[in-house]
């Protein structure tokens, strides 16, 4: 091991210890439990809050650059900054969907007025950020959007409906994305806009999902009417925004697998737990190989997700590689959640397993679809041509 | 723990896949087949390269490469579907022969002048502790009595390590006996290149190269990890190349006026099969590290790894084939080579359920442990 080696990996067993110790002295118990209340409006605000604390003591998006309020951390920090914000349980960002994609568009394509008024308070929770991307029309085919934004001198004059915007209820600002040229090729007319969502004309309805929660929601426009600086980027250009957008969070892969492996080892803790009639869930043969295959399904992640760790580490650029993860994650966690219910019986029909249950159908929708995912590894990775349009 | 291979670990297997995609061509291995051709000519070659040499340590006149070096091989041989006694003699034999600390017969294994295989499996199940194979201590040396199945190149090698049990304390040893005392019946059956053999032993002279000891089961478990490990990279190789020609031919093959690849119902199969095989490796090169370094977890490790291959295998062999169409279940075409190959290695050092069932043994007799004290068990 070099000697820059060896003070690289000092320095980050001092970040690690000093987190923890951090983590330790901030993210009590009781904070925690205000986090996970089941009522969203207060556990919103506590999630706020210590989200707050959290930025300002310089543990907020890590890898975003410093003068955002980041530490431009490398992937090894990130990673040990995953592993410990995981083994404390801590939440992710308030904003999740802003510090890893909303952010990241800002700081390409914004002007310096922009990146001047959102980015910090977004990263620190004064401002809660949507997305408005889905349409009812528009899922997969995302380019096939049509909410569309006519221009009125500077202004942009919006009318249409998005969808599945998550948290666009409480929402102060959203990113939105709004057909500016009905001409143009499907995805040469999209422009991405920075919306205030007091703005007079804009609605937003939740969606209760199957799981009976409310975290998404409808977002309704009727002319609704945005300043020429809502314009994020070129007009027109707004499907580069959307996608050559790069997370600067590479080690993100390890949250994925963080979180499996403990969402795991709580199960296997239950199914060890004896009934009030002294019998152990993992006692049944039947049980015992369900939850064999799942952990080996979970060790499976995290191997496959540490070999891209590795290869980032080792200068390789991001590719498609992201859609293999997804892929694994997806269902992983997916079938993980299912056999909390399999395994565990009555007991998982309420409470956190029958939540993670009812949740777990979005895993393989959102973020792009399992078979639009595919068709992705298919075409890009593995280099098959694209479905022949109109084939008999 | 790096899971990214050194420069000098892609060097050796880009150079091992060039070796062999000259002279272990798909007519070599048809000849093999059909019994026009011997692999003779390939083991000479092999010892010339030094490769029996690969993992002996250099005090023994090997090149004293890690076991990374041997799974790389055993993937590149499975690729391959090589015949001959390599994969038997570097993946089984040797590291049981170094676990032993067999000086001389390393030294032979070195020189290309000696190959060997571990006779393990009784009554067709690859067990790590023997149940019907007996040693008894004579005067100065000991004899041994019972039929190992299965055994990797069993028909061609010059000896055997075979697993028994001490009938007088009734601790496992292993013991090394010369093909010329013990009975040897090929069973060629499903995959001929690797010249399995069922071999009976009737009071046969034997050496105990590891002596039946209160402590001899774990030092024969550590070889044995070895050589099942392997069999999943040998497994893992066929699996890819599998794989990789299936996708080939997905993207030439005409049917409704477009290439069978561009369709939905295809393509969809093929991204499954590309995570089943990207994620084998990963496992399996965790597994090779893991030994490689003598890492604590290593037991899990090379179970979730020989499971790992056996359901890659039963995935992609099965779509592999499919895919293909007719074309793909003619003796005239290459492709069941590779199919045969996968297959066996999925049986062979233990199939995905007796793994399984190992490791639910092994899961079931810890507490959970948070994820994040494992994690950092596998970054250190």
């Amino acid at each position: 091991m070099s000697g820059t080696e060896t003070e690289g990996h000092e320095a980050i067993d001092t970040f690690r210890s000093d987190l923890q110790r951090w983590l330790a002295a901030n993210f009590t118990d009781t904070v925690a439990a205000s986090i996970r209340q089941p009522e969203r409006t207060a556990a919103l605000r506590a999630h706020r809050t210590w989200n707050a604390e959290l930025v300002d003591a310089g543990y907020g998006a890590i890898a975003w650059p410093a003068e955002y309020g980041g530490r431009d951390a490398d992937i090894l920090q990130q990673l040990a900054y995953n592993e410990e914000m995981a083994a404390a349980r801590a939440p992710g960002p308030v904003n999740a969907i802003g510090v890893a994609n909303i952010a990241p568009a800002i700081m390409a394509y914004g002007t310096s007025d922009q990146k001047q008024r959102f980015l910090r308070s977004m990263l620190r929770g004064d401002e809660l950020w949507s997305q408005g991307m889905s349409e009812p029309d528009s899922g997969s085919d995302l380019a096939s959007l049509k909410c569309s934004a006519v221009r009125d001198g500077d202004d942009f004059v919006v009318n249409g409906q998005k969808t599945w915007n998550s948290n666009g209820d409480v929402a102060d600002w959203c990113q939105l994305y709004v057909r500016t040229n009905a001409e143009a090729p499907k995805h040469q007319g999209i422009t991405a806009l920075l919306i205030d969502m007091t703005t007079p004309g804009v609605e937003a309805r939740p969606i209760k999902t199957m799981a009976g929660d409310a975290g998404f929601s409808e977002l309704f426009f009727t002319d609704a009417r945005f300043p020429a600086s809502a314009l994020l980027g070129q007009v027109d250009a707004g499907w580069s925004v959307a996608t050559n957008t790069l997370s600067h969070e590479r080690a993100g892969v390890a949250s994925m697998y963080l979180s499996v492996r403990q969402q795991f080892d709580d199960l296997l803790h239950a199914a060890r737990t004896p009934g009030e009639d002294g019998t152990r869930a993992i006692d049944s043969p039947v049980n015992r190989v369900a939850l064999m295959r799942r952990f080996e399904e979970t060790r499976n992640l995290e191997f496959l997700a540490r070999r891209t760790l590795d290869a980032a580490l080792s200068g390789q650029q991001p590719g498609a590689e992201g859609s293999v993860i997804k892929l694994a994650w997806s269902t992983t966690s997916q079938r993980l959640s299912m056999t909390a219910v399999d395994v565990l019986g009555l007991d998982a029909l309420d409470g956190r397993w029958a939540a993670s249950f009812l949740g777990s159908p979005s895993l393989t929708i959102a973020g792009g679809t399992t078979e639009i995912n595919k068709n992705i590894i298919g075409e890009r990775v593995l280099g098959l041509p694209r479905e022949p349009k109109g084939a008999a | 723990m790096d899971l990214e291979l050194s420069v000098d670990q892609i060097e050796l297997r880009d150079n091992i896949r060039n070796v062999l995609e000259g002279s272990c061509t798909r007519g070599f291995v048809r000849g093999v087949y059909e019994g026009t051709c011997d692999a003779d000519h390939l083991w000479k070659q092999m010892v010339e390269l030094y490769w029996p040499a690969l993992a002996v340590p250099e005090v023994h006149g090997g090149l004293g490469l890690s076991f990374v070096e041997v799974a790389l091989l055993s993937e590149e041989l499975g690729r391959a579907t090589a015949p001959g006694p390599l994969l038997a003699t570097t993946s089984q034999f040797t590291p049981m022969l170094v676990e032993a600390g067999a000086g001389d017969m390393l030294t032979q294994v070195a020189e290309g002048a000696r190959t060997g295989s571990l006779a393990v499996a009784e009554a067709g199940r690859w067990s790590r502790v023997p149940r019907t194979s007996v040693a008894t201590r004579t005067s100065d040396s000991w004899t041994l009595t019972g039929t190992k199945t299965d055994v990797l190149s069993g028909a061609t090698v010059d000896s055997f390590v075979v697993t028994a049990v001490d009938g007088a304390s009734g601790n496992v040893g292993a013991f090394l006996v010369d093909a010329s005392d013990a009975q040897i019946t090929p069973t060629a059956g499903l995959e001929p290149t690797l010249e399995l053999a069922d071999v009976a032993f009737a009071a046969s002279d034997a050496a105990a190269i590891i002596a039946p000891a209160s402590d001899s089961g774990p030092r024969i478990e550590r070889a044995l990890e070895q050589a099942e490990v392997a069999m999943a990279f040998n497994t893992v190789g066929a699996c890819r190349r599998i794989f990789e020609e299936t996708l080939d031919y997905a993207k030439v093959r005409v049917q409704y006026d477009h290439v069978i690849g561009s369709y939905q119902a295809l393509k969809h199969r093929f991204a499954n099969m590309y995570l089943a095989v990207e994620r084998a490796t990963a496992v399996c090169y965790f597994a090779a590290i893991a030994i490689a370094e003598d890492d604590p977890g290593r037991s899990e490790a090379v179970h979730i790894a020989k499971i790992a291959a056996g359901d890659c295998q039963r995935l992609v062999a099965g779509d592999g084939l499919q895919l293909h169409g007719g074309i793909g279940f003619t003796w005239e075409h290459d492709l069941h080579f590779l199919l045969k190959r996968a297959k066996a290695g999925e049986l062979l050092c233990g199939g995905s359920a007796a793994h399984r069932a190992a490791l639910a043994e092994l899961l079931d007799l810890r507490h959970a442990r948070s994820a994040t004290v494992m994690v950092r068990e596998v970054a250190s």
